[in-house]
């Protein structure tokens, strides 16, 4: 006799999905401040810490420091918010951790501190005037511009920009961290300027009088401030 | 080996298909075997400026899908010698257009019928049919306006010229680049309301061809069927002779560029007539 087989309805299915959840980064292994600037944040936007999950990023406490773990959970739910787990905990703290009940994210998951690559030896050199529409990026390295960039183009480098030409379009330098990165060019009336992500927008240029000169302009950081100078 | 032209702007109603019919008619007339190539699949309007829409019986698309031959779908010009024209489909629409589609219709003109200049009159836009018109041009003529929102479309086509035709591809001699002026009027640029031709060169930064000036014997010319080029009478006619001849390679001065100076009888009555309101 052969047995049926029936088809059993699925319990249930297991799926690897990418989401988003709030990252707290334990800066102190001691705990006198934490409280109340917890309740102070909690309370700029109680809502979204309602019921959430979390998870306790230890890379800025040192290996070897404890962490009281209960400590900390109960100061978290105390607010509802639930912690899941931790990562860039050492050995020890990933044990203590796993003794409250915590879930241990793999290292590796999260993103590792990004240091400002190194840069190639030889810049980038585009020998034409870049187009509306086009977008140029120097990985690792400097860009060398022999033209114009017009008006809606895009240039970005890890390095240094030189435009040897008018910049009308977009110029982005240093886009991987670099705060050193400069923009050069002859002439500067740019739909938008960034190094190192401070940025700023043709409107702001407006406003600031922009120089002139027959050397060109430059573009850098200061104490985190965007600088235009003549050459 | 025939050169393949391609003209372009990205902008549309600028004068693309006007100045396909004026240079092949200008080519044809210099005694250069020709053919104007429609690639506005869908919106068939060369025929008409060529003053042939009567004649169209196949056209580009069937003879890429193999439902007629070249000879059959070529339209002889009948005022011109040497002049062919091969008019789009109005029935279709550019996804009808094959990269090897035209590629063989490309290569049979060059080597079948032998001719010297094979003139592809873009669609505006920047997609399919603009794309295969410019894709195996040796030359590129970029069609401008002098207002701003044309010059950004024609830095934008310049974009593409440079990175997306097949010698770009593949690496070969970059395509040669030119810039057409047209609908040009000196005295609105005076007026400051027209960008001047410097304006445009500094922005788009490639040879000029030649500026076309604003006339009413462009429209007049359209609807009648003839290219401009043919009525030598006319600013625009003379404005395109030269500029097939620079085309050509041959030395010509830039004329229609600056606005004409009122006679002295004109200006004494203008300063009158200025002083009457005045007074």
């Amino acid at each position: 006799m052969v047995m049926g087989t029936i088809t059993e309805a699925k319990a249930f299915e297991l799926k690897g999905n990418m989401v988003t959840l709030p990252i707290l980064y334990l800066n102190l292994s001691d705990f006198t401040l934490f409280d109340q600037q917890l309740q102070a944040v909690v309370a700029q936007s109680p809502r979204m810490f309602q019921q959430s999950p979390l998870i306790i990023d230890l890379s800025h406490i040192l290996a070897g420091e404890s962490i009281d773990f209960p400590r900390l959970l109960r100061a978290l739910r105390s607010h509802a918010i639930v912690p899941v787990g931790i990562r860039n905990g050492s050995v020890e703290q990933q044990a203590a951790a796993k003794c409250a009940g915590l879930g241990i994210i793999a290292p590796g998951q999260g993103k590792k501190k990004s240091e400002p690559k190194k840069l190639a030896e030889t810049a980038m050199i585009i020998h034409k005037p870049v187009r509306s529409g086009q977008q140029i990026y120097a990985k690792n390295r400097d860009l060398v511009i022999l033209g114009s960039v017009s008006s809606a183009a895009e240039v970005m480098a890890d390095g240094n920009i030189m435009v040897y030409g008018a910049l009308n379009g977009k110029a982005l330098a240093g886009v991987s961290g670099n705060e050193n990165a400069r923009i050069f060019c002859s002439v500067l009336s740019a739909d938008l300027i960034a190094v190192a992500g401070h940025y700023k927008l043709r409107d702001s240029l407006e406003e600031q009088v922009v120089p002139q000169s027959p050397y060109g302009i430059q573009v850098f950081l200061d104490k985190q401030h965007l600088c235009i100078q003549k050459i | 080996m025939a050169k393949i032209v391609v003209v372009t702007s990205g902008k549309g109603g600028v004068g693309k298909t006007t100045t396909s019919a004026a240079l092949s008619a200008g080519l044809a007339t210099r005694g250069y075997k020709t053919c104007v190539i429609d690639f506005d699949v869908g919106l068939r309007n060369l025929d008409l400026i060529m003053g042939c829409e009567r004649r169209v019986i196949y056209d580009f698309i069937n003879v890429i899908h193999g439902e007629a031959n070249l000879n059959q779908a070529l339209i002889k010009d009948k005022r011109i010698d040497n002049l062919y024209i091969l008019p789009a489909s109005q029935t279709r629409d550019k996804d009808a257009l094959t990269t090897e589609g035209v590629s063989k219709v490309l290569n049979l003109l060059q080597d079948k019928f032998e001719f010297d200049y094979i003139i592809c009159d873009s669609p505006a836009g920047i997609e399919k049919g603009a794309y295969l018109a410019m894709h195996f041009a040796d030359t590129a003529i970029v069609v401008t306006n002098p207002e701003v929102s044309s010059v950004r479309d024609s830095d934008r086509i310049l974009g593409m010229l440079s990175s997306r035709t097949q010698r770009a591809c593949e690496s070969l001699e970059p395509i040669k680049e030119f810039l057409l002026l047209t609908r040009y009027s000196p005295e609105r640029v005076e007026k400051g309301e027209m960008l001047s031709l410097d304006d445009v060169k500094d922005i788009l930064q490639i040879p000029l061809l030649g500026v076309i000036p604003e006339s009413r014997a462009v429209l007049k010319a359209s609807n009648m069927g003839v290219p401009v080029i043919l009525d030598q009478e006319s600013d625009a006619g003379q404005a395109y002779t030269d500029a097939i001849a620079r085309f050509l390679g041959e030395d010509t001065p830039m004329r229609f560029v600056d606005n004409k100076k009122k006679g002295l009888l004109k200006r004494l009555f203008s300063t009158r007539a200025k002083e009457k309101v005045t007074t």
